[in-house]
């Protein structure tokens, strides 16, 4: 299994992602997409650190950061979301659906 | 035999991958696409102990599926009240297909010029006490630095969740 077959993986899941961004009206699943393309930077990483500098760990470190980020992301991402519904339901009962758009 | 080896659980990991991705993004169920995610995140750390990264293969179970994905998932089944419709977009879904698979497409030709010739398989050590080292030593600035914004997006969760409890009383 050479280099290529990891680039071109994480390209796809990375294209995937983006796609999801693009598409998705839904916030919950904006942020799953955009967790997709975490990991999907994450396996490039991973990736060149092995096969490219095996005596060294850099690669690996920064997917460490990258997890960290991601949690702060999600963490975040997700009171603001619970935050906006409690506000939304609250003022406009049906109007509004914060899930959609 | 070995690279033979390799390779079958490569594709015993990769098309799984590609298939939950797909699934987190096309399918209009969120508690499903939550779940395909929960898969795919598990696949990516597969792929990381291929890469013989071991710890952040056991790092991306506990942080990602044992941390992300159940908050994820508990806000999905706390806010969810009916099947979302479909998530058609619009009209872009034209311009995120295109895209997507143009950006896929320069990459992978990028990818395929840039790095043609296939490395040894090369039997893994365990990376713990060197990441250990190189997190309190050469990295210990960024490490000091996402201590700080994980404590910052911790007062944030608590100030948006408090902010529209403390506004509600008073109606």
């Amino acid at each position: 299994v050479s280099l290529f077959h990891y680039l071109t993986l994480s390209a796809v899941v990375f294209c995937i992602g983006l796609y999801g961004v693009l598409t998705r009206r839904d916030m919950l699943g904006f942020l799953m997409s955009i967790e997709l393309m975490f990991n999907a930077a994450a396996i490039n990483f991973v990736a060149f650190n092995h096969f490219l500098y095996p005596d060294r760990l850099w690669g690996q470190g920064a997917v460490i950061f990258i997890i960290s980020v991601a949690a702060a992301e999600a963490v975040v991402g997700l009171s603001l979301i619970v935050a906006i519904y409690r506000d939304v339901r609250s003022i406009y009962s049906q109007r509004i659906n914060p899930f959609h758009g | 035999m070995e690279q033979i080896f390799a390779k079958g659980v490569f594709f015993l990991l990769a098309i799984p991958l590609v298939a939950c991705a797909l699934v987190v993004v096309l399918s209009p169920n969120l508690f499903r696409t939550g779940i395909a995610l929960t898969a795919a995140l598990s696949l990516v750390a597969g792929i990381f102990a291929m890469l013989s990264a071991d710890f952040l293969a056991a790092g991306q179970i506990l942080m990602y599926v044992g941390g992300i994905m159940v908050i994820i998932l508990f806000v999905i089944m706390m806010l969810q009240r009916r099947e979302l419709g479909a998530a058609d977009g619009g009209g872009r879904w034209l311009l995120g297909l295109l895209l997507s698979t143009g950006i896929g497409a320069y990459l992978i030709a990028l990818f395929r010029d840039s790095f043609p010739d296939a490395e040894a398989f090369r039997a893994g050590l365990p990376t713990t006490a060197g990441l250990g080292r190189l997190l309190l030593g050469e990295m210990a600035l960024p490490f000091e630095i996402v201590s700080l914004l994980l404590l910052a997006a911790l007062l944030g969760a608590v100030t948006f969740s408090q902010r529209v409890s403390t506004e509600k009383e008073p109606q």
